[in-house]
């Protein structure tokens, strides 16, 4: 599946949350959308090599699976 | 002075504001802050109350008491003393559906011929274990009727020498007649049927060659088996990344068809299934959310008195509160593959797992039955570095979950290509972690949830459950 440049869905770094989307499960459009409509959530979108680097502003878990819900359900629309 | 007792070396981890300490015997707790800092700090005296508790939970050790941890080490992990147990013949590649995510696709099918049927019941009688599997997969297994009499006929009078047998059809019950349902009836063969969830999401993957949708045929055969033959049916479904929004309506279809138990289970990185990746595939992450808004509703229709369980978190409360063995050969450490299980393909040839099969090609094959003996088989190298590569401690030593929790190196190596697997970028090991870590959420937490997850394994008088 992904064979290279294989890192952690989520990281932190001091006290930003980042999630890594491979290019090969989300579109563009759909990074486009994210930033378009959870303005609130998310911070930058950002591109290195076969991921896009995505920063959260979220603080505890629960908005971290709201994220992951609206994920998945956006990814279905496209 | 020198204790009278000893703590057993133990891993921890946090888990909802507590911590979960276990040990390589399967003795666990969940431990508030400082309980567990005086545990940790090995300042636990004998007849203080922490130490009777974890004294008690097999966490300290002492003369009366190391034989009964012992006897828990080997039911937990009793695949470890028994033969292979779980047999799957492959009795063709051919299939009348054309599903988007086969991972069992092969470019030239065949069908098993009788000579290797025979041999194939051969290797099967000489196993050296008191309960024995037949599991016919495919391709579509109906479509090679002559083999499979021959085979369930062949493996039913094995019983005869003391042995439980149990024989199991994977089937997408699109090809069955009357005949075939009787069959199935009169030598109790268990039918397993592929249904993905409602006919919008079961015929957005499953199709005949056509593009026709499978599910009313599959639903209409269902009933017959039913209602004509007493049959029961049981299910699983593949979650493709349609599924994931679909968790309430999936289970509900389950539910609505008598169902008492589902597996939620990902599609796997294999076969057909790659090509389409783009539109069938999701992030673990995905999937872990997905499970735990699945598992959330089940456990809401358990508090309505629907009663369903989830197959996974039925396994992992096996393994923690009743500490023995599910024989789930993906949660074994090391892996099931060639020890817990075997895969017999039509050409008489042997690979140690589904997964592997599903690869195919050289690496996992093991042999062929016709010209080499089963214990040759086993004994092949690759089977024993596969095997080598499937302890959880030498992947994730410090892991809390290291008592029940396993690795599928097949998996890891197609997704990774490497045997070295970077185990927590893993697929598969990041979705069985999680799983683990919810289902100790819900312990940790107690409650009602608790109740009911610890009803699904709870041992009735005379219950002899087989799913």
């Amino acid at each position: 599946m992904f064979q290279k440049n294989m890192h952690p869905f989520l990281q932190k770094r001091g006290n930003s949350f980042f999630v890594r989307l491979h290019r090969k499960l989300y579109k563009k459009e759909l990074l486009v959308r994210i930033k378009e409509e959870k303005p609130d959530f998310v911070r930058a979108v950002m591109s290195r090599g076969n991921y896009y680097l995505v920063e959260l502003m979220v603080n505890e878990e629960t908005e971290y699976f709201a994220f992951l819900n609206y994920l998945i359900s956006l990814n279905q629309e496209i | 002075m020198t204790k009278d007792f000893a703590v057993i070396p133990f891993n921890s981890g946090a888990i909802a504001d507590k911590y979960l300490i276990s040990n390589m015997l399967g003795g666990w707790d969940i431990l508030g802050e400082n309980d567990f800092k005086l545990f940790s700090s090995l300042k636990c005296n004998r007849g203080t109350p922490l130490f009777n508790r974890l004294y008690e939970r097999g966490l300290i050790a002492d003369e009366r008491n190391f034989n009964r941890l012992l006897e828990d080490h080997r039911n937990l992990n009793s695949n470890l003393f028994y033969d292979a147990s779980l047999h799957i013949a492959v009795i063709t590649t051919h299939c009348n559906l054309r599903c988007r995510y086969c991972q069992a696709h092969a470019a030239r099918p065949e069908h098993m011929s009788l000579k290797v049927a025979r041999r194939t019941v051969q290797c099967i009688a000489e196993r050296k274990t008191p309960y024995i599997t037949l599991e016919f997969q495919g391709g579509e297994s109906t479509l090679n009727w002559n083999v499979l009499v021959f085979l369930t006929k062949s493996i039913r009078k094995l019983e005869r020498n003391n042995r439980k047998i149990d024989i199991t059809l994977i089937s997408n019950l699109t090809a069955l007649n009357a005949k075939k349902m009787q069959f199935f009836k009169d030598y109790s063969v268990n039918i397993c049927a592929s249904l993905d969830g409602p006919k919008h999401i079961h015929d957005q993957n499953r199709i005949f060659g056509n593009g026709k949708g499978t599910y009313d045929v599959v639903i209409r055969n269902i009933k017959k088996l039913r209602k004509q033959f007493k049959k029961s049916v049981n299910f699983l479904p593949t979650i493709t990344k349609s599924s994931l929004c679909a968790f309430k309506e999936i289970i509900d279809e389950y539910v609505r068809w008598g169902a008492t138990s589902i597996a939620l289970r990902p599609v796997n990185h294999l076969g057909n299934a790659c090509s389409n990746w783009r539109n069938l595939g999701y992030s673990a992450e995905e999937f872990m959310t997905f499970y735990k808004n699945a598992l959330d509703y089940i456990l809401e229709l358990n508090k309505k008195g629907i009663f369903i369980r989830e197959r996974m978190a039925k396994v992992i409360l096996q393994k923690v509160f009743n500490k023995e063995d599910p024989y789930y050969v993906d949660m074994m450490s090391p892996c099931g593959a060639g020890r817990g299980q075997i895969v017999y393909m039509p050409d008489g040839s042997c690979y140690p797992c589904d997964e592997a099969r599903m690869v195919g090609g050289k690496m996992f094959r093991l042999g062929n039955i016709l010209n080499e003996t089963y214990e040759t088989l086993v004994k092949k190298e690759n089977l024993l570095h596969l095997l080598e590569t499937s302890a959880i401690n030498l992947w994730d030593y410090a892991s809390v979950l290291s008592p029940w929790i396993g690795v599928c190196p097949v998996l890891n190596y197609t997704e990774q290509k490497n045997f070295v697997p970077k185990i927590h970028c893993s697929f598969i090991y990041k979705i069985h972690e999680f799983r683990f870590k919810y289902i100790f959420e819900k312990i940790a937490k107690g409650g009602q949830d608790l109740e009911i997850l610890k009803s699904w394994v709870a041992k009735k008088e005379g219950e002899n459950e087989k799913e």
